[in-house]
């Protein structure tokens, strides 16, 4: 078989960013019509191997199909929509009635979105809906690492210059061991939703730039635990806004199809919204600052293509080079 | 090149036009159009796919997978009763477009060789 054909038929899988069903179908039904334009092609006299590299030539080329497929079948139903909406208006209506500070409601909260989210991540196919959820569920194991190793840093630095540590031994133990814990967490789920799409973890990450850069101010402003409620309480209108537009950003990205069209989405939301969350602290930020809040911002949510794109080095390097010395050539035995 | 844009322009109106006739799989409607329009028309490939999966989400065809003899599985598509019915509409609009363009295209009522 035409190496051609095999790569072509690896490269359009990789970039389809669908329903593992949604692909198979595809790529089967693809398949099944280069096969049926090889034998035609064969039957005026070509080659086999001639015969499939111009079926798959004239197919056009992967990332046309790819981006084509995803166009049809990437927007997500209605009901997607106002299920992946719900966690941003929970974290709004938290910011506009000033309950934030309530830590054990907060805590529920949480807790409630991580068990929706498992229970819907359990079965291994999960609905374009949870992506949004799954970005809270991680919220706390990631803010909680990022406070840690603060925390941490802190600590071993009061060590190291006056000899004693400025707070109790058992619990930078524990904090040590609660970092690694933690990374582990966070990075076994992104490595999860990035194994579908590297834009859906970009989805996910949504909101984290404007959690990380309020739980640090907070953290600044004096600690989480002493009184600073009433302080913070003065952004709590923007951050209500900043939730309600990322509900609105999530149920935009949901429906439209055009792949450029939802990064662009992403990339525009996440700068406007993070020079509003800067201009909303009660402190007075410069335009340098802002602007590298912006660009780091953007990168972070951009990042997991980066990531995406060296898995994918990895995967092909297998398929060309696979254990046992066998090329791959149909992609999937149990067809519908 | 422009027949192949007016084709784009109107590539799920064929589509449901030549399913409408009998179901098929994606690449007898590659022959089938070209076959129909003695060359003059040819689907690009790789446009056909998104625009069958298109008309499929939309509820105007359903597919459904067949064994062949070669084993391999192709993806028939037949149109639906709601499919007809915008092919109806369709057929309508093309009249009414037809006719306007001819009255102004051939004002005399016939194609001239020029």
């Amino acid at each position: 078989m035409a190496v051609e054909f095999t790569d072509y038929l690896h490269s359009l899988a990789r970039r389809l960013h669908l329903e593992p069903n949604q692909e198979k179908d595809i790529i089967l039904e693809l398949e099944g019509h280069l096969e049926d334009k090889a034998a035609d092609l064969e039957a005026g006299g070509l080659e086999r191997d001639a015969a499939l590299r111009i079926a798959v030539r004239e197919m056009g080329t992967p990332e046309a199909v790819a981006s084509g497929m995803y166009a049809v079948h990437s927007p997500g139903a209605w009901r997607d929509v106002m299920l992946a909406i719900i966690p941003h208006f929970l974290l709004a209506a938290l910011f506009a009635l000033h309950l934030w500070s309530h830590y054990f409601l907060v805590a529920l909260l949480l807790i409630g979105v991580a068990l929706v989210t498992w229970r819907n991540w359990r079965a291994g196919n999960p609905s374009k809906w949870s992506y949004s959820w799954m970005g809270y569920t991680l919220a706390a194991p990631a803010l909680s690492w990022l406070l840690s190793l603060i925390t941490l840093a802190y600590g071993g630095w009061t060590l190291v210059t006056t000899g004693s540590l400025p707070f109790d031994v058992v619990l930078f133990v524990l904090l040590i061991g609660y970092v690694p814990f933690s990374m582990w967490i966070v990075f076994a789920a992104a490595r999860k939703v990035m194994q579908r799409d590297w834009l859906l973890a970009s989805l996910t990450a949504l909101p984290f730039p404007f959690l990380t850069s309020f739980v640090l101010f907070l953290n600044w402003q004096g600690g989480l635990w002493r009184d600073h409620a009433e302080r913070m309480q003065s952004t709590d209108t923007a951050q209500a806004f900043i939730f309600l537009a990322l509900a609105v950003t999530t149920a935009v990205f949901l429906r439209i199809g055009p792949r450029p069209l939802k990064i662009g989405l992403l990339v525009l939301i996440t700068a406007v919204l993070v020079a509003i969350s800067a201009a909303s602290l009660p402190v007075s930020l410069g335009f340098l600052a802002i602007l590298l809040m912006i660009v780091a911002s953007v990168v972070f949510l951009l990042s997991p293509a980066v990531l995406e794109s060296r898995l994918n080095d990895r995967y092909a390097r297998r398929a060309l080079d696979p254990p046992g010395g066998q090329v791959v050539t149909h992609w999937f035995n149990d067809a519908p | 090149m422009h027949q192949q844009e007016m084709l784009k322009g109107n590539t799920e109106s064929v589509l449901l036009a030549l399913l409408e006739t009998e179901p098929m799989y994606g690449y007898q409607i590659v022959k089938e159009v070209e076959q129909r329009s003695s060359g003059y028309f040819a689907f690009k490939e790789g446009t056909l796919y998104p625009a069958l999966h298109r008309l499929e989400r939309a509820g105007f065809i359903a597919g459904r997978w067949q064994d062949t003899a070669n084993s391999i599985r192709r993806r028939y598509y037949e149109i639906t009763a709601r499919g007809r019915q915008a092919l109806n509409d369709r057929l309508r609009e093309w009249q009414r477009f037809s006719r306007a363009m001819n009255s102004i295209m051939l004002p005399d009522g016939s194609l001239t060789q020029r």
